[in-house]
């Protein structure tokens, strides 16, 4: 049987950003959680440690958040639910930003396409680095790296618009 | 404000719109998931004695072989001594007939052959008298005394 001893500190260590890397993709906070648990399920039953086991663990996520999703399609459910959003919090510091704002940024996310949100998210919300999205993504750094800007430019031209 | 600085303060926005972080039911179900996997860590070590189990009866099956290795060439060194004791030759039968004497090996050969075999030069019916009892002999004619009928009628 596999010994999970360095599995137990990684998940302490980036459970956020596990949880926020699924919810990427679920939109869905219990079934993001699911692909985490089903994650370090798989992971656990490791005989030794991989290379990288931090890529390898949000690959794993992923992974199982994608199967999930795809599970959740088989079974002709609803769409993403885009209403599913819960403050965080300790998102920001208290007064940083008004809900008002917060919410109208949340929404100009989910008008992006799919490929896109999930830089953006992977790179503001779960905090990978660009060469860590470009290997979870399986992309190539500079492409990674292009699809954030111009998802970031688009954001800030549909966030100025109302105001101009 | 320029470009970067814009872009910062977007990113900052963004970042601050993320959702809530995992819940402490998640934090549990790893922990048994882990636990679970850790669990069966401690019925390695009952893995231990088996291995001494293994030793032992290797072991003792070294010992049992180089016991009877002793013992063979103990039983071969004292039946070879038993042997050499006795010098006298075989009793065997004197050769008759000219075949017998034909049959019978060449001194150089008998040199040969280990000192715990008797060599028997006698022919095939000889050699069978000396197995069979005189009662169960039996001729051409059969067994016992042979009676002679003499009959007229055709």
């Amino acid at each position: 049987m596999a010994s999970a001893a360095w599995l137990g500190p990684l998940y302490e260590q980036f459970r956020e950003e596990l949880f926020l890397t699924a919810w990427t993709t679920l939109r869905r906070r219990e079934q993001a959680e699911d692909a985490v648990h089903a994650a370090v399920v798989k992971l656990a039953a490791l005989p030794t440690p991989p290379d990288d086991a931090k890529l390898y663990l949000f690959r794993c996520v992923r992974n199982a958040a994608i199967d999930l999703l795809r599970a959740q399609a088989r079974r002709a459910e609803t769409g993403l639910a885009h209403d599913d959003w819960f403050p965080a919090p300790d998102a920001a510091a208290p007064g940083a930003f008004d809900e008002e704002t917060l919410a109208s940024v949340r929404a100009l996310v989910e008008t992006l396409d799919a490929r896109s949100r999930e830089t953006i998210e992977l790179r503001l919300h779960a905090n990978l680095t660009f060469r860590e999205i470009a290997d979870l993504l399986n992309e190539p750094l500079p492409t990674v790296a292009s699809r954030y800007r111009r998802a970031l430019e688009r954001l800030g031209e549909r966030l100025q618009a109302p105001h101009e | 404000m320029n470009d970067d600085e814009d872009r910062t303060n977007l990113e900052r926005l963004i970042a601050s719109a993320r959702p809530a972080g995992p819940s402490q039911d998640l934090d549990a179900r790893v922990r048994a998931a882990l636990s679970a996997k850790t669990l069966p860590q401690p019925m390695r070590r009952l893995e231990r004695p088996d291995r001494r189990l293994w030793f032992a009866v290797a072991a003792s099956a070294l010992v049992a072989a180089s016991v009877g290795f002793l013992g063979g060439r103990l039983t071969a060194a004292v039946g070879g001594r038993g042997v050499a004791q006795n010098d006298s030759p075989p009793a065997t039968a004197a050769p008759s007939t000219a075949s017998e004497r034909r049959e019978q090996p060449e001194p150089g050969a008998h040199n040969l052959a280990p000192p715990s075999v008797t060599t028997v030069p006698l022919n095939d019916e000889r050699l069978a008298t000396l197995f069979l009892r005189p009662r169960s002999r039996e001729g051409m004619l059969g067994s016992g005394p042979v009676r002679v009928e003499i009959s007229q009628l055709p």
